[in-house]
């Protein structure tokens, strides 16, 4: 799911009937087990460059390119894999590894390779060596597989052009004109009459460094002196190529043999890039300190999979007393490699009438969050009960911590809800004891009898 | 939900009160119940009055008043406005109540004015306006003769309050009130404080009023569909442009003698007693330029149906036939029809000159005036149809006589009503387009966030019949869901 509509799913799903782009309550009209998942982006992305990166050992040219592909030069790696059947085997194989699911297209222009991998079932022959197959292969397709062509899909569908070899029929100088040079050029292209340029990918720069211990290791202390002995070297490493990271992972190998186990990975994610020894040891020191192993340690690895630039140091005349802002991303990484990451939540409040609802926190920021919603002009205690204390009534007043409260202001009247599962229907008041203190208290208006609850308390 | 029955309360010692705005259904998307249902509930209540004031809108009075008529309540004509904001007062949300009929024309022109210099669907009208209306307007300048309730909402500052309360007592002088609305919202104190400090900064009288948009509480869903629809967005993600509670329903004198002053609530009973217009007032008014100098509409009408007569049957009027005509000129000027049936005439006499082709039907059709005024071809003497039927003391209706013109020249007939009885004069029917089962389907649909092929099979299936097959609906989105 992502902005409230289906983006992707299940072949069980689409059986029930959801089509992509639905909503969320149509979805849950149609089909209320519906298991609905928020899309990650950033996962996306990640995957992506996994693929991109186990790739790389068959080629240094990867470049990527629009909807998710990849594109590969081969031309050089062929005779090594042992020709393009194999190495396109081998592909699908390292894929596979990764679980992901690809297609795969093979073609003497990169456009052209494009448009074969296109996940769609009218194209049976993906691959392709000479180039007279590759022109009378694309020359059966849709004009619509030419990403160029979409927008003038209406126009050319109505003067009868739906294959791209009609396309070439067209006139030059006229489908210039107008359509604008980029179709023509990607069709060229596509078809080998017009040179490619394509940006690959550049090959950063990867830091791994195994340390066989001599011994076998079966306290995480002893693997966190190795860890600062690795970090040193990381920090150095990075220090040396003005270079920072924002992922680290430590894999712990375990004894082969008869109680061979899965290597164990303790992997940090920092939300500055860091470079810094200390602050890479704490994070990892946080992480070990929690863990248990499975089985002795034989060996560790440290490795950083990508890096970034380091970001320059502020040169200001006067030393400043502390970078707030890195401070605080520092406090941050600290709490969640102690905490876990889902413990650790922000502030999100929704627009919504409900004090339950608009007070919501969310583990990770969203990429981009507006200014904070709030109702107007409305006072709201500083700290929310959840779930709701339920106040005894002593002479028809309710009473907390055995001191009968006075109400101050109210009622407000909040009536909200009716659409989901959370239907509420109570008065509020801001209520004060003996001793000055105020509290939030509301009375439930559905219940038959009078029940108080206090939900708020003032700061 | 936990109002008590009606009649456990001694109505008698409940404050009196008149509910001074109101909005019905006829605020598009804003009001959630129909005019009829608010007069119905508003008498139950043993309220002293009820103003229908919907938002730049007379479209809901008429029913309003078929169903105060029938209730025996007193409906109060008015609208509220919302004049776009300037600099110094910021926007002004202003009632205005028409308590005579002079007042209730002037509050039409006004809406007049405001409505046809803006898109179909809106309207435009500042406090500039009501201070300086522009040419053909010049006469509305303060709106002569109409009641003034200012409206603070929630939240505004202080010194905006008075400010458009000062504005407010000089526009509207002694006619004027700060209209105070206490919906149960977070610092209601606050609030009352401010708008009542500002009537007394501006020295006007404070009134209760409770920006009704509901008949009752259990409305609101209703309510709130609305607004995700006006909103073009959810309900769930509508948010804080919900209102908080149901509040504004019409509430029990009870809760509102709790709730208000005592004065602020003796106040919308005093203004009621003010308006004294009532739909009742306004009858048809026909032309006199249709009837020559020197003549009577009554000796005019019989002139012309005699010398039509003579054309018709050139042999003589059959003894029948002027038996009916005098039994039928006779009932026309005992009810005071002659200048609607000379108007037609004028008409019809004038398409006939032209060689327009037209043909007269309705109910007072078939009768022999018509047919000798050249209105219908019905021959009276081979047709039996009782005139009576048609146009009777008991039913005091006003006559009806539709005239067809082929369509092509019909623009002709226009162009001439136009020029015969001028621009202020002459008009085209207008009509208020109602919601229709699709498209309230459709909107509401979405409002609660269902995909659109759902809707629309549903909507499909129910345009035809929508109260008899209400129960397939369900069994259609259970079929989708399989």
């Amino acid at each position: 799911m992502e902005r409230e509509c289906v983006t992707a799913l299940t072949p069980a799903a689409a059986r029930l009937g959801i089509k992509l782009g639905m909503r969320r309550a149509g979805v849950c009209t149609l089909a209320p087990q519906a298991l609905l998942l928020a899309r990650d982006r950033g996962a996306e992305a990640v995957a992506f460059e996994e693929a991109a990166l186990a790739l790389l050992q068959y080629t240094p040219e990867i470049a990527s390119a629009a909807e998710h592909t990849l594109l590969m030069n081969v031309g050089a790696s062929l005779q090594f894999f042992g020709g393009p059947r194999a190495l396109l085997h081998r592909t699908a194989q390292t894929l596979n590894a990764l679980h992901l699911r690809a297609s795969l297209g093979m073609a003497p222009t990169a456009r052209g390779a494009w448009m074969l991998a296109r996940p769609d079932p009218l194209i049976r022959q993906r691959r392709v060596l000479s180039l007279p197959t590759l022109t009378r292969r694309l020359d059966a397709l849709a004009c619509t597989f030419l990403p160029e062509a979409q927008e003038h899909h209406d126009w050319l569908h109505h003067i009868g052009c739906h294959t791209l070899a009609d396309l070439r029929r067209l006139p030059r100088a006229g489908s210039q004109q107008r359509c604008g040079p980029a179709l023509l050029r990607a069709l060229d292209q596509a078809y080998a009459q017009a040179p490619e340029m394509t940006a690959w990918l550049p090959s950063t720069p990867r830091f791994v460094r195994r340390v066989e211990l001599t011994e076998q290791v079966e306290h995480t202390e002893a693997v966190l002196a190795v860890a600062r002995q690795l970090t040193e070297q990381l920090s150095s490493w990075l220090t040396a190529r003005q270079l920072a990271v924002h992922h680290l992972a430590l894999t712990l190998h375990h004894e082969r043999g008869r109680y061979s186990c899965a290597p164990t990975v303790v992997s940090v994610s920092m939300a500055q890039a860091a470079w810094q020894s200390a602050h890479l040891l704490s994070l990892l020191g946080e992480k070990l300190s929690r863990l248990t192993l499975p089985s002795s340690v034989i060996a560790v690895t440290l490795q950083a999979p990508s890096s970034v630039p380091q970001p320059a140091i502020n040169t200001t005349l006067l030393p400043q007393p502390a970078d707030s802002s890195a401070d605080h991303a520092q406090l941050l990484d600290l709490l969640r490699a102690r905490l876990g990451a889902v413990n650790v939540r922000h502030a999100a409040p929704l627009a919504d009438h409900r004090p339950e609802v608009a007070n919501h926190w969310e583990a990770r920021r969203q990429g981009v969050t507006g200014p904070p919603v709030l109702p107007p002009s409305v006072e709201r205690p500083f700290w929310l009960l959840d779930p709701p204390l339920a106040l005894r009534v002593s002479r028809y007043r309710p009473v907390y911590a055995g001191s009968p409260l006075t109400l101050l202001r109210g009622p407000e009247r909040i009536e909200s809800g009716w659409w989901d599962a959370r239907r509420m229907a109570r008065d509020y008041f801001v209520a004060e004891d003996s001793t000055g203190a105020r509290y939030w208290i509301y009375r439930e208006r559905s219940a038959e009898d009078v029940r108080w609850f206090l939900h708020g308390l003032f700061a | 939900m936990h109002t008590p029955p009606l009649s456990a309360v001694p109505t008698h010692a409940l404050p009196a009160y008149a509910e001074l705005q109101c909005l019905t259904n006829f605020s598009f998307l804003r009001g959630a119940s129909h005019p009829e249902e608010m007069v119905m509930r508003a008498a139950e209540l043993g309220y002293a009055a009820l103003a229908i004031t919907d938002e730049c809108s007379l479209a809901g009075i008429v029913r309003a008043h078929t169903a105060a008529h029938a209730h025996k309540l007193p409906l109060i004509i008015g609208s509220t406005f919302r004049l776009s904001p300037s600099c110094e007062l910021g926007e002004i949300a202003l009632t205005l109540l028409a308590p005579t009929r002079d007042s209730y024309g002037n509050l039409s022109e006004l809406i007049t004015l405001a409505r046809t210099r803006a898109r179909k669907g809106e309207y435009q009208l500042s406090a500039q306006d009501l201070l300086h209306p522009p040419a053909p307007y010049t006469h509305l300048r303060q709106v002569p003769g109409c009641l003034a309730i200012l409206t603070p909402p929630y939240g505004q500052a202080a010194a905006q309050r008075i400010a458009q309360a000062r504005w407010l007592a000089s526009t509207f002088p002694g006619r004027a009130w700060v209209g105070l609305t206490l919906l149960y919202q977070a610092r209601d104190d606050l609030h009352r404080a401010l708008t009542e400090h500002a009537a007394q900064a501006a020295a006007l009288p404070l009134v209760a009023v409770g920006n009704v948009q509901m008949h009752l509480r259990s409305r609101k869903p209703l309510h709130d569909a609305l607004t995700a629809i006006r909103h073009r967005r959810s309900v769930a993600e509508c948010g804080y442009e919900l209102s908080a509670n149901a509040e504004q329903h019409l509430r029990t004198r009870l809760r509102l003698a709790g709730l208000y002053p005592a004065a602020a609530l003796a106040q919308t009973v005093a203004i009621a007693r003010q308006c004294t217009f009532s739909l009742e007032a306004l009858r048809y008014e026909y032309p006199d330029e249709i009837v020559p100098l020197g003549e009577t509409p009554t000796s005019y009408l019989r002139r012309e149906t005699y010398a039509g007569a003579q054309r018709r049957f050139a042999t003589g009027v059959p003894t029948r036939v002027a038996q009916r005509l005098e039994k039928e000129l006779g009932l026309i000027a005992e009810l005071h029809y002659e200048a609607y049936f000379l108007t037609v005439y004028d008409m019809v006499r004038y398409a006939r000159s032209r060689g327009i082709f037209c043909q007269g039907r309705g109910s007072a059709a078939n009768s022999a005036v018509c047919y000798c005024l050249g209105i219908t071809e019905v021959d009276p003497v081979r047709s039996a149809t009782l005139f009576e039927r048609f146009i009777s003391k008991q039913r005091n209706e006003p006559p009806d006589i539709d005239v067809d013109f082929e369509h092509q020249r019909r623009e002709e007939v226009i162009q001439y009503l136009y020029e015969k009885y001028g621009r202020l004069r002459a008009a085209l029917t207008a009509m208020v387009i109602s919601y229709r089962p699709r498209s309230v389907l459709r909107d509401t649909g979405r409002a609660l966030g269902i995909d659109l092929p759902v809707i629309d099979e549903v909507a499909r299936a129910s345009v035809v019949g929508w109260q008899e097959r209400r129960p397939a609906n369900a069994a259609i989105l259970q079929r989708r869901g399989r």
